[in-house]
């Protein structure tokens, strides 16, 4: 054989099995075969499937050793390997409670593991698909005003371009139009069918910073043509079932600026769940250029968003530096700075304090991270536990190996054997727990994730395997092998009292989690109770909005009228801004005593007739806006807030000037909620306009909403020529703001269900083992006359101790973590003592119950059956 | 004293040893067995079947082909024994004679 001079070498990992198997002379001749195979199979298969088979042989060898083989073939440690499973699996078969104690722990523990790794790996990849995703920037504009800095991704049109031609760095700079910029909904049509659609204009560098790959035609197609759009396949397939037939139709957009036919030159792969440009269609930029200019051109006014593609190696603190005054450069007035931030760290890292970044998301990616990691060594906390609590059964077995010349190691190896299977279990379990359990756990993320077998996951998995393996096994292996061997063939634990120490100390570990979960759960849950049932100062119940997509400005009077005439109309009205955080925002405000430099940024809230009344906004003074008054346009209303901001005395009458326009105050409205519950309420006014009305709002009476909606539905199909109504009630339109809040309370009410239940199987497991051990004590005590409540008093004080040592330790924790949280709130609740004791108290009653089911067991028991033994 | 059996699939690999004469060692007996029978044949279950027939005494190994450069790499040549043999003869006879009793209608069918 000449294999020598092959230089193809068989794979490391199948020799080393052989070599960890196979006795000395068995191993030679195999490996003889062995090779000779190998090098034939290279010659004839090639090199990679060579290797596999090679493998696969290995396998097969040490498979057949392991199982049928006999001991003179394979070396000790094969033989040592076949004893630690049997033991194993005799030792879980014994002990049945603990076994299925651990492993529901174990797999609960892995399944969130599993669950929130998959959440994690979702978060993080946000936007890093592009390919240039290591050179993408995208660039964010700081706003100053006299209520500080608010860092924006909106920024003047003009940006992209200029930053190209002035600055070497940038390769290609883009500005996307997303569909924000439209507030009311849009939609796309064909042959009388109405899709609602999110559209996105784009310039003609958008293709060369993102990947956004096409399927069918070219995506340049849409800057040769203005009336070319491109759309997702998802739209084609809507629309014209076959994406083939897309290109060349023709489709009519509606929205507030559009009503307007546009034809479809090519047709894009839907856009991944991992982006956050969202867009279902593509425009050409110039289309809304050309109609509105000034939006769009200048350097005050900002629609865009702006990405570029920086040339790699670019220091990104330099190049802010030198873009840092660009705006003000063009625009002196503007008071406005940029700055670019990598593109892929705008979604976990988008909350900025003072034009800095102060995290964001990613916040929420460490929290659950850190969930998963305590409920997980909650799990093995209980296998350590219950495995040191159980070596006193196992004491002569461990004597007796010692005594027949078992080294340390060979014990170590035995424990950690245990502790593999144990895993491996829990992982096969909590990878079908998961998988069941997904649809919930997308429903309550808002996701959409899903299992996908690839190298990370395996790798995630092995990992898991391993840490999980050195936790649990760790302890018990390294305390169970050092025991004295004559004392543990007598029976005798020595040192005892130390172990029972680190045992109660790993309970209280768990009891003290459990406690700052509950207490967490109920801050939370109580938080969003508040904010949902806060009085925000206007009335939210049975107002009914919608928008005015595809409806004339002309014809909104006719069918105000028309809505007015309903019987179950109590109010309506139609406004340009909406009460759930879309408004708009000014300091464009003047008052009589105003200071030299003073200026306010205000809430400003474009409104027609009708609109306090609908909204129940409560007037303070004077008058709210009338129908038979004309020149109302030159009126303004204030809330409280904004007149003591602006430190006007008597106000109504008075004149103020908004825009340079002379308006007067003819009345003042209660403090209402526009914005979030973080921020305050904010200063605002209230307008009217006779024009751009985007929204209606309508308040039903209560009782007749069905009606209502269908009588306001065929009124506006019948106006906007059959497009679909799209309504929402105000409230709900409310609680949708704290959406994530929501996500975080349901998820975090699970995971700490989840906690409680480990930590409380954990506590019965040792329970029932302290009660096994002291069952001839209790015996002697009945026999002696002891009640049972004094036996269930005997048995609860120690749990009753832990439980105290482990409030003390989470309590303080709680409050320390719930504080941070609330003052993040600008109305937050206060965190009084209740939510703590009801906690405790909790914490307490779960942990008696759990102990219970076993004290009452063994205090019922007869004494015969526990003495009569000796 | 139980009486040793030959499996179906040890009998396979005690007569190719035979037939492979003074040149069966695992590769050879894997390459013709696989082309015999047309599919893949792990080396683990022959060297199983190889360990039974000498613990049985049907086969002897020798060893031939030390390389010491390869590091303790080395052939393992299995010849069948009398024994060997003899045990193959008396599976045969045992296949034959029950195989000359099927009725004369079902023999008919091999020929048509």
């Amino acid at each position: 054989m000449s294999f020598k001079h092959n230089k193809a070498k068989p794979p490391k990992l199948g020799k080393w099995l052989l070599e960890s198997f196979c006795s000395y002379d068995f191993l030679s001749t195999a490996l003889w075969d062995m090779e000779e195979l190998f090098h034939r199979n290279v010659k004839i298969k090639g090199i990679r499937k060579a290797k596999l088979l090679y493998l696969k042989e290995a396998f097969g060898i040490v498979i057949y050793l392991f199982f049928k083989g006999k001991s003179q073939y394979s070396i000790n440690k094969t033989a040592m390997l076949k004893h630690n499973f049997l033991i194993s699996y005799r030792s879980f078969f014994k002990h049945k409670s603990t076994f299925f104690i651990n492993l529901i722990g174990l797999t609960s523990g892995l399944a969130c593991t599993l669950l929130i790794y998959l959440w994690v790996a979702d978060e993080l990849s946000m936007n890093k698909f592009h390919e240039n995703s290591g050179e993408l920037y995208q660039v964010m504009q700081n706003a100053e005003s006299s209520r500080g800095i608010r860092t924006v991704p909106y920024t003047p049109g003009p940006l992209s371009a200029t930053l190209m031609e002035k600055f070497p760095e940038v390769e290609y700079g883009t500005s996307v139009l997303t569909h924000d910029y439209f507030e009311g909904e849009s939609y796309l049509s064909h042959d009388r069918k109405f899709l609602s659609i999110k559209e996105q204009f784009i310039d003609e560098q958008f293709f060369k910073v993102f990947t956004f790959p096409m399927s069918r035609g070219n995506s340049e197609s849409i800057f040769r043509q203005p009336n070319n759009v491109l759309i997702s396949q998802d739209l084609a397939t809507r629309l014209f079932l076959n994406e083939n037939d897309a290109i060349g139709k023709t489709v009519l957009l509606q929205n507030e600026e559009f009503d307007e036919e546009f034809i479809v030159s090519g047709v894009f792969e839907n856009v991944p769940n991992n982006s956050t440009l969202e867009f279902d269609i593509l425009f050409n930029l110039q289309k809304i250029i050309d109609i509105n200019n000034q939006n769009f051109t200048v350097w005050y006014s900002n629609n865009t968003y702006t990405y570029m593609l920086l040339k790699a190696g670019t220091n990104l603190d330099d190049f802010n530096q030198k873009i840092y005054g660009l705006v003000e450069e063009f625009e002196p007035k503007a008071r406005s700075k940029v700055f670019a931030q990598k593109f892929d760290e705008t979604y976990l890292n988008g909350s900025y304090e003072n034009g800095e970044i102060i995290g964001g998301r990613i916040a929420y990616v460490g929290l659950f991270s850190l969930i998963a990691m305590v409920i997980l060594i909650i799990a093995c906390i209980n296998f350590i536990n219950l495995s040191t609590a159980k070596a006193m059964g196992r004491l002569k077995e461990i004597g007796v190996k010692k005594t027949l010349g078992a080294k340390r190691k060979t014990l170590v190896l035995q424990y950690f054997t245990e502790a593999f299977l144990m895993t491996t279990l829990g992982i096969i379990l909590a990878f079908f727990t998961a998988y069941a359990f997904l649809p919930f756990f997308n429903q309550v993320t808002g996701k959409n994730l899903y299992f996908e077998i690839d190298a990370t996951l395996v790798l995630i998995i092995t990992g898991t395997i391993i840490i999980t393996t050195l936790l649990t096994g760790g302890y018990p292996a390294l305390y169970l092998s050092r025991l004295n061997t004559i004392a543990s063939l007598k029976g005798k634990l020595i040192g005892g009292f130390g172990d029972s120490w680190a045992r109660k100390g790993l309970v209280v570990f768990q009891f003290s989690i459990s406690v700052i979960l509950i207490v967490s759960v109920l801050i939370v849950s109580k938080q969003i109770a508040f904010i949902q049932s806060k009085n925000l100062g206007y009335n939210r119940d049975n107002v009914l909005g919608f928008t005015t997509t595809g409806i004339d400005e002309s014809t909104l009077p006719t069918m105000h009228s028309l809505i007015q005439r309903l019987p179950g109309v109590v109010h309506s009205s139609y406004t340009a801004h909406t009460l759930t955080g879309d408004t708009g925002r000014t300091g464009g405000i003047s008052w009589p005593g105003q200071e030299a430099d003073e200026s306010i940024s205000m809430v400003n809230l474009e409104v027609g007739i009708g609109f306090t009344e609908t909204m129940g906004i409560e007037l303070v003074e004077g008058r709210t806006f009338e129908t038979e008054r004309s020149n109302e346009i030159a009126k303004i209303l204030f809330n409280q807030t904004a007149i003591k901001a602006m430190g006007l005395e008597d106000p109504i009458g008075k004149i103020i000037k908004l825009w340079g326009r002379e308006k007067q105050i003819i009345g003042i409205v209660k403090d209402f909620h526009t914005e979030s519950l973080y921020e305050p309420v904010s200063p605002t006014f209230i307008q009217m306009i006779d024009s751009d009305f985007t929204n209606v709002f309508v308040k039903i009476q209560a009782g007749t909403e069905l009606q209502t909606i269908d009588k306001l539905e065929s009124i506006y199909s019948e106006l906007s020529g059959g497009m679909p109504f799209d309504s929402r009630f105000v409230d709900r339109a409310y609680q949708a703001m704290y959406e994530g809040e929501k996500q975080v309370a349901s998820l975090s009410k699970s995971f700490a269900l989840i906690a409680i239940i480990i930590s409380c199987l954990g506590l019965l497991g040792l329970t029932t083992f302290t009660a096994e051990r002291r069952s001839k004590e209790i015996g002697i005590r009945k026999v002696l006359g002891a009640s049972l409540w004094k036996v269930v008093h005997l048995l609860s004080t120690d749990v009753t101790k832990m439980i105290a040592v482990s409030l003390a330790i989470g309590l303080p924790i709680s409050y320390f973590i719930a504080q941070r949280w609330i003052q993040d709130f600008a109305f937050g609740i206060d965190l009084s003592i209740e939510y703590f004791l009801f906690s405790g108290i909790i914490t307490l009653i779960i942990a008696w119950l759990t102990v219970s089911i076993q004290t009452f067991k063994s205090a019922r028991a007869n004494p015969v059956e526990s003495l009569r033994s000796e | 004293m139980k009486k040793i059996t030959l499996g179906a699939f040890e009998e396979l690999v005690l007569l190719t040893t035979g037939v492979l004469e003074g040149n069966a060692y695992g590769v050879t007996i894997k390459l013709e067995l696989e082309s015999k029978l047309k599919k893949s044949i792990s080396l683990g279950a022959l060297y199983s079947a190889l360990q039974r027939l000498e613990e049985k005494g049907w086969v002897n190994s020798r060893i031939g082909g030390i390389t010491e450069k390869q590091g303790g790499r080395r052939k393992q040549y299995f010849d069948i024994t009398k024994e060997g043999i003899l045990a193959l003869n008396e599976v045969r006879s045992i296949r034959n004679e029950l195989f000359d009793r099927l009725p004369q209608s079902k023999i008919s069918w091999l020929k048509s």
